[in-house]
């Protein structure tokens, strides 16, 4: 058993945000890394198609809902292997998102990219999800029943 | 433990792959230089990882008997093929000169329905052009043709000969140096010389 200097959850959260930030995030992060270390590439970005499965309701059968488009790759750096996985087809999404996990997986560059990357990213994906609440907030009805009386006979 | 990196450009090198092993199969007993493609993990030889890459998936059963992990590892991690302990199952097999715990008599050699349901057996050999000789004959070789290979498994040669009471069952097997390949399937006749 290895012993992990971070929790699954907390993979599971830069994993999360890493996978919905915009592409353009993750490039221009690693276009202005300083130092950036040497990384190898074990599996060349590539897009696939991943299966969704879906239930039509609690209790119902899953279903193959339909296809996705899936990018992926893999990255070794010293000794840290990173994994992307995103939805569409931006290889270059999926090699970036490697490059972060592996250098999130290092203990001595984790806290620097919590601050400088995981931070505004996690500030863009609240910011988007207020404006479209905000958006749909303008249209919302409020649908109620007047009193009709009924009650006091 | 860190995976050996696969094919640097998937799409032309495991066409290029797959074209040797097409064109060693159509031309058995004949000699294929297969280039260096990958590094593979260090248990396996560059050719074989390369045929790996090119001929397993998914859907493929990988009989791999060694101790070395590093090789299973690779091959679930790349080519995403389960690895199986059951002859009867495997669709591909890996078998190197140090491989004792296969049991070649429960390989699968397909039904008369479907002969091609059998396993393909990748020989992993010392060299070509020394060792002992054969002469081989059948489809694909105009009359005879010569060819020699030195540190396989001994059983290799056995199987080769069962095939011919087999037919149209039986067992392909691509021998594998570490530059090259020669292929020869269930339909190869072999002598000694």
């Amino acid at each position: 058993m290895i012993s992990l200097s971070y929790t699954v959850q907390q993979r599971q959260e830069w994993m999360r945000l890493l996978a919905m930030a915009p592409t353009q995030e993750l490039e221009k992060f690693w276009d202005n890394f300083q130092n950036k270390p040497e990384y190898q590439i074990l599996r060349q970005p590539e897009v696939g198609l991943a299966m969704i499965k879906a239930q039509s309701c609690g209790t119902g059968q899953p279903f193959h809902f339909g296809e996705i488009p899936l990018s992926r790759s893999a990255v070794n750096i010293a000794g840290k292997v990173g994994h992307g996985y995103v939805q569409g087809r931006s290889t270059s999404h999926a090699l970036h998102m490697a490059i972060c996990d592996a250098l999130l997986q290092d203990d001595s560059s984790r806290e620097t990219l919590e601050q400088t990357l995981l931070a505004p990213i996690a500030q863009g994906l609240e910011n988007k999800k207020k404006q479209r609440e905000a958006a749909l907030l303008k249209t919302k009805v409020d649908f109620f029943t007047m009193v009709r009386g009924e009650d006091d006979q | 433990m860190i995976c050996a990196p696969g094919f640097t450009n998937p799409v032309l090198d495991s066409q290029a792959v797959y074209s040797t092993i097409m064109s060693a199969m159509s031309e058995p007993a004949k000699m294929f230089a297969l280039n260096k493609y990958c590094d593979g993990p260090t248990s396996l030889f560059p050719t074989t990882a390369a045929i790996a890459l090119t001929l397993f998936d998914n859907d493929t059963h990988i009989l791999h008997a060694s101790a070395q992990q590093d090789a299973q590892e690779w091959i679930r991690f790349h080519c995403g093929a389960p690895i199986t302990q059951e002859e009867k199952h495997a669709d591909y097999a890996i078998v190197s000169q140090q491989t004792h715990s296969i049991n070649f008599s429960s390989l699968a050699i397909g039904t008369s329905e479907y002969p091609e349901r059998s396993t393909t057996l990748i020989f992993e050999v010392e060299s070509f052009g020394r060792g002992r000789s054969f002469e081989a004959r059948g489809p694909g070789i105009a009359e005879t043709t010569t060819f020699s290979v030195k540190g396989i498994h001994e059983k290799w040669q056995e199987i080769v000969t069962n095939n011919e009471g087999l037919f149209p069952q039986g067992l392909d097997c691509i021998l594998v140096s570490s530059e090259s390949i020669l292929c020869l399937p269930r339909t190869t006749r072999l002598r000694s010389m």
